[in-house]
């Protein structure tokens, strides 16, 4: 692999080997994501079509991270800034709050007590939820690919939601941390048996401090038969913060899968996210936003395919860029043989608030059956002129028109988030994003009573 | 009333000989014409006279470049100003295809407007007016909390500009073919909401291709605009002759070749507006 990239960015591969006893097939399966590492090329914009767009993958050192040491004893404190987004997180979710155990080695007896039950650290996991614990891997075998194979050598404790058959539906809220010059590397696993609810907040945040750092979350999630999950991912990160994150679901039959996302954090990344239908009639819905600034640059990758027949999918992402921002999106829809009667479709849309903005977007049908219906589209443009001349007739300065615009280009997919709190939060968040006073019908906007109503679905 | 030259100001809108061209196109030859406040002016003409262009250029839409006369308010030049800054001195345009904001709930976008103009209402206030005016339109409260004009049928999407005005009170209201693609019942319920609203406090100008919405709101004054000018003004006997002998004999009278008027429509929006990001491939691509 050294002619694809120098020594130094090559990143360490070698399994970690933590200061506590580890199952043994824990310990096989991290020995299996370091060979993967040494065997998987790691990626370069050069390489075909995933990277093309993301240049700056090519700098990247991943040796200039450092990881710190696990410590069982607990890493200390928690810092001040997780400490105060896993206070927000309770209030914002409602919901069973977990600080990420990779949060840069703060692990242990420190705060346990954040730990739910059904939402443990691998190595309590093990031996509390074997079943679930064993399926680390499953979803996304270290063969997936570089990153994932080098998470799943180096994370040094995942998060295990286990939803049993009967058990009641959970909301958690995973707060993930990192710090100024580390990497973080959070493994979430959520294993749902039949007919249970989950909703899951993935939350990533820091540095607190100038600095850089990355971070590479791996998720998987495993939605059993009539299960419905909720998934959300909040981007977060600091300005100089890097995230590669990979997150997979695999949905069984009449189960859902709905996944919500808002990205406003971090100065480049690239998430991918895939949901295989293998069931028939499983379903799934992903919406979320981009909202960039300055030189930000956000690549996504969702990935909906349909392997078995009367599967459903539909994909939503907005993004709104401004100053030197860039949005990179791919949407892929596969359709295989067996998958007839699927419908699925793809869809976003960007708007550039500056000339210098950019946004590629590429959706893409791969279609191998024949009794289907699929579409996709794409758009991208900047705030439209009779738009801004409707509300200008009606008073309406222009900069406020423009933040009504797109507040409103916003409002639907931030609606689609699956509580209200949530809702609520990251409008604050996207208007902060935008340097705009006022979020999607935010601060101050009137509501009726149907605006209170859960836009669930 | 051509050349009626006054520094005055005084409560009217006054246009002035004025030109205007879109992508070099001339399509307002000369304009004149005066309205009052507290006067209801119909301005008549067939399709591709440019009524619809004179509405625009009135509120400042971008697209009309403005060659020549003037176009003032209360004295005041419009020509230099904002659409927003025109708005904010009391005028108004019902658009003959209102623009879709999806996103942006009725009562928001109604609430941004209020607010822009000074006029403060508290949210109880806002939705009890709200809720007044979408009744008196037959419309459902539902509407409230929908997206501005997203999903509307055209009927709707009438009705609730004259919500719109209804709320917003303006000085000086221009209904842009406000009466087409109404059926006769909705045509009523328009009408009355304009009748509801008209008085000393507010100067009209309906502009519309028939006479229909003319039967149940009455003008004051009537003109007749053809090939990018005013040809004839009247009293509400104009409008009975050009039902009666339609518009040849004012075109002729006015040295104008009926056939030669009529034709693609060069107003804007009529397609639907395009959504937002609608505008092409991205630049970045």
């Amino acid at each position: 692999m050294s002619a694809i990239a120098p020594p130094s960015t090559r990143p360490a591969a070698e399994p970690l080997r933590p200061p506590w006893d580890e199952p043994p097939r824990l310990t096989a399966l991290r020995a299996a994501g370091a060979e993967a590492a040494r065997t998987l090329p790691w990626p370069s914009s050069g390489q075909g079509e995933d990277w093309r767009r993301t240049p700056q993958i090519d700098r990247l050192d991943l040796g200039s991270f450092h990881q710190p040491e696990p410590d069982r004893a607990g890493g200390g404190d928690m810092p001040a800034y997780l400490a105060a987004a896993l206070r927000e997180a309770t209030a914002v979710s409602a919901a069973e709050t977990v600080l990420g155990d990779d949060a840069a080695g703060h692990r242990g007896s420190g705060h346990g007590d954040a730990w739910a039950p059904g939402a443990v650290p691998l190595g309590e996991a093990w031996d509390r939820l074997p079943e679930a614990a064993h399926r680390l891997g499953a979803v996304l075998p270290p063969s997936s690919g570089p990153i994932v194979a080098r998470n799943t050598a180096r994370f040094a404790a995942a998060t295990v939601i286990a939803v049993g058959r009967g058990d009641p539906p959970r909301t958690v809220h995973l707060v993930h941390g990192v710090e100024p010059g580390q990497v973080a590397w959070p493994r979430t696993l959520v294993v749902m048996g039949e007919g249970t609810e989950c909703t899951l907040v993935e939350e990533w945040l820091g540095p607190p401090t100038p600095g850089e750092a990355l971070c590479v979350p791996v998720t998987e999630v495993l939605v059993g038969p009539g299960a419905h999950c909720r998934h959300v991912l909040i981007h977060r990160l600091g300005p100089e913060a890097i995230l590669l994150a990979g997150c997979r679901a695999v949905v069984d039959r009449d189960a859902a899968y709905d996944a919500s996302w808002v990205w406003v954090g971090g100065a480049w990344g690239k998430v991918a996210l895939a949901v295989a239908l293998q069931g028939p009639g499983a379903s799934t819905r992903l919406s979320g936003c981009a909202v960039g600034r300055a030189s930000q640059h956000m690549d996504l990758q969702t990935t909906q395919a349909h392997e078995a027949p009367a599967t459903f999918s539909d994909c939503l992402h907005r993004t709104v860029v401004r100053d030197r921002a860039r949005s990179v999106y791919a949407g892929l829809i596969r359709v295989a043989p067996a998958a007839q009667k699927t419908n699925a479709y793809v869809q976003n849309r960007n708007l550039l608030l500056s000339p210098t903005a950019k946004a590629d977007s590429n959706p893409t049908l791969e279609i191998l059956a024949n009794d289907v219906r699929c579409t996709h589209g794409a758009t991208a443009g900047p705030v439209d002129r009779d738009q801004l001349f409707y509300c200008q007739s009606r008073g309406i300065e222009p900069q406020a028109a423009r933040e009504l615009i797109v507040g409103g280009f916003l409002a639907d997919v931030v609606g689609r988030l699956p509580l209200l709190g949530l809702r609520a939060a990251a409008q604050g968040w996207v208007a902060a994003a935008l340097g705009m006073g006022v979020g999607p019908e935010g601060a101050g906007a009137v509501r009726t009573a149907a605006d209170a109503a859960p836009a669930d679905g | 009333m051509a050349g009626a030259v006054t520094a005055v100001a005084t409560e009217r809108l006054e246009i002035e000989g004025l030109a205007v061209e879109i992508d070099g196109k001339r399509i307002l030859d000369g304009v004149d014409l005066v309205v009052p406040r507290g006067e209801v002016h119909a301005l008549m003409g067939p399709n591709g006279s440019g009524k619809s262009t004179l509405a625009y250029t009135v509120l400042g839409h971008p697209r009309y470049t403005v060659t020549g006369g003037d176009c003032r308010w209360r004295g005041e030049s419009l020509l230099g100003l904002t659409p927003d800054e025109r708005a904010r001195r009391g005028l108004f345009l019902s658009l003959q295809y209102p623009t879709a904001i999806p996103g942006v709930s009725v009562v928001n976008f109604l609430r941004a407007a209020l607010k822009a103009q000074g006029k403060t209402l508290t949210a109880r206030e806002l939705l009890g007016r709200l809720r007044g005016e979408i009744g008196a339109l037959k419309m459902d409260d539902a509407f409230l909390s929908r997206y501005i004009n997203d999903g509307f049928s055209g009927g709707e999407k009438k009705r609730m500009e004259i919500v719109q005005l209804a709320v917003l009170r303006p000085a000086l209201a221009i209904l842009d073919e406000t009466d087409s693609g109404l059926d006769v019942d909705a045509l009523r319920t328009v009408a009355e909401g304009v009748n509801r609203v008209r008085g000393e406090d507010m100067g009209i100008l309906i502009i519309t291709h028939y006479q229909r919405i003319l039967d149940y709101v009455t003008p004051d004054r009537v003109h007749v605009m053809a090939a990018g000018r005013v040809i004839a003004s009247g009293g509400r006997e104009l409008v009975d002759r050009i039902e009666r002998e339609g518009y040849d004999s004012l075109l002729r009278a006015a040295g104008i070749e009926p056939t030669g008027v009529e034709g693609t429509p060069l107003e804007p929006g009529v397609e639907p507006p395009p959504l937002p990001g609608d505008a092409g491939e991205s630049p970045g691509a």
